[in-house]
């Protein structure tokens, strides 16, 4: 099942865009990184759609700046 | 309402709030042992449930912070060990060669010390103003401090000897004004009243949790304000953040530039809910402290040889001198004797004491929290009274 990852610089990001997303009611989770993505030790957001339009767009306007996304099989 | 260690010495009246206030409400009590209990585990470090779930508690206080200094963006809000570590930071981060500064005769030696440590290497010039004769400053005072390299003010917010409050508003929308940055050390006020970082134009707001914040002791916070790059001010420390693991160099992003380390977890979540309470409490909290002052004031009128020193301002920060009776021993026999626990001689600030008068002998300090009562102030009253028959 392919799942989206969001990426943040640092696990300060990732709890608020935790908490941007689900206050919006976005599905998601914070989790560890899977290793094959990145070698960072830290947690990233796993969001249960594909679709992530609207999720980035929330991040946006909320000035939460993110490294990168992305799908993967997992 | 509380749960106090004291418990079994019920009659323990504590008035010496303005160095850290006890006891606390039983919410951050409650949080500080759900955290070392459910998930003390090392924020952003790991990926695992507790490891988020701390970084989860990071971030609510974090949030909490910035909504109630006036600031949308938590991440302008910086974590460190308390106010004297947050104010090194923005001080001595901020200084450079040929820096004048200008502060005030209020200041605690939280802030004084940096600056004469800096002043003292060749780095930067200070020009304390006097203010009247509470030590408030005047725009006029500024005006003529202010020098063409003058870029920094630093000020405390309310005095821990007298409780006299500067006037944040007017002096800090001159600095906006006049280019000069606004280092606040709010360790006496924030928890006790309002305070906008943006309404009132401070750059660089500093406090304690384990004061009128009622939280633990352990955890500070600068909160620097939307429109300051912070890129002016540069780490003291630098080392293991969670993020960017794979650098060598300090992230350059907030909070994680200045957050090197792990924080103080427990105490940051009990900070959390400390917050709450000043929310749920709203001006009854300060309204029950100020009552307790203005009760003090008028009763200590009965004590002959008694001279007090405060101001009308809503801080519960009362200072006093009995005539002939040192400092020391009128604390010693109010602990020792009627388990009154008060604050004698210059209370880290030496430099109020010289402007009221007071140095160096310093003063008896009575400081009052929400937890304080009525009967608690007669009964010292009373107290003063026998010592000074003695």
């Amino acid at each position: 099942m392919m799942s989206t990852y969001i990426l943040f610089y640092s696990s300060n990001y990732t709890a608020w865009a935790e908490n941007v997303l689900k206050d919006a009611g976005i599905d998601c989770n914070a989790v560890t990184v899977p290793r094959d993505i990145s070698a960072e030790c830290g947690s990233c957001l796993k969001l249960s759609t594909l679709d992530i339009a609207e999720a980035l767009k929330l991040l946006e306007n909320k000035h939460v700046p993110i490294d990168r996304v992305e799908k993967i099989e997992k | 309402m509380f749960v106090s260690s004291l418990e079994h010495e019920s009659n323990v009246i504590y008035f010496d709030n303005a160095a850290s206030t006890f006891p606390k409400p039983l919410s951050v009590i409650e949080a500080m042992s759900e955290c070392m209990i459910g998930y003390a585990a090392n924020p952003g470090r790991s990926g695992h449930k507790l490891s988020i779930k701390a970084g989860q508690i990071l971030f609510d206080t974090r949030m909490k912070l910035a909504k109630y200094f006036g600031t949308e963006n938590p991440m302008r809000v910086i974590f460190d060990m308390n106010a004297t570590s947050v104010l090194n930071l923005a001080i001595k981060g901020f200084a450079y060669k040929g820096l004048h500064v200008i502060t005030t005769s209020l200041e605690h030696n939280s802030t004084i010390r940096p600056l004469m440590r800096l002043q003292d290497d060749g780095i930067i010039e200070v020009d304390i103003l006097q203010g009247n004769r509470n030590g408030v400053i005047s725009i006029d005072e500024l005006e003529d401090a202010r020098r063409g390299d003058t870029k920094l003010l630093v000020i405390n917010h309310a005095s821990n000897v007298t409780g006299a409050t500067q006037n944040l508003l007017k002096v800090c929308r001159w600095c906006r004004k006049n280019d000069i940055v606004s280092i606040v050390d709010a360790s006496q006020s924030a928890g006790s009243c309002d305070i906008d970082i943006n309404k009132e134009h401070i750059d660089i707001l500093c406090l304690t949790g384990h004061k009128s914040m009622l939280g633990p002791m352990g955890v500070g916070a600068m909160i620097i304000n939307d429109s300051f790059d912070y890129r002016r001010i540069k780490p003291l420390k630098e080392g293991g953040t969670g993020s960017l693991s794979d650098a060598i160099t300090q992230p350059t992003f907030l909070p994680d530039i200045f957050e090197s380390g792990t924080p103080n977890v427990p105490a940051i979540a009990a900070l959390g809910k400390a917050i709450d309470f000043i929310g749920e409490h709203g001006n009854d909290i300060g309204n029950k402290k100020d009552g307790l002052k203005r009760y003090f004031i008028s009763r200590a009128r009965e004590i002959k040889g008694l001279k007090v020193y405060t101001t009308k301002d809503k801080r519960a920060v009362v200072s006093f001198v009995i005539k002939n009776i040192p400092c020391s021993t009128i604390t010693q026999i109010l602990s020792e004797e009627y388990n009154i626990m008060s604050r004698q001689g210059l209370h880290c600030s030496p430099l109020t004491h010289k402007r009221i008068g007071t140095f160096p002998s310093g003063t008896v300090r009575f400081s009052f929290s929400y937890f304080n009562e009525l009967w608690q102030v007669e009964k010292a009253i009373e107290a003063l009274k026998e010592i000074k028959c003695r």
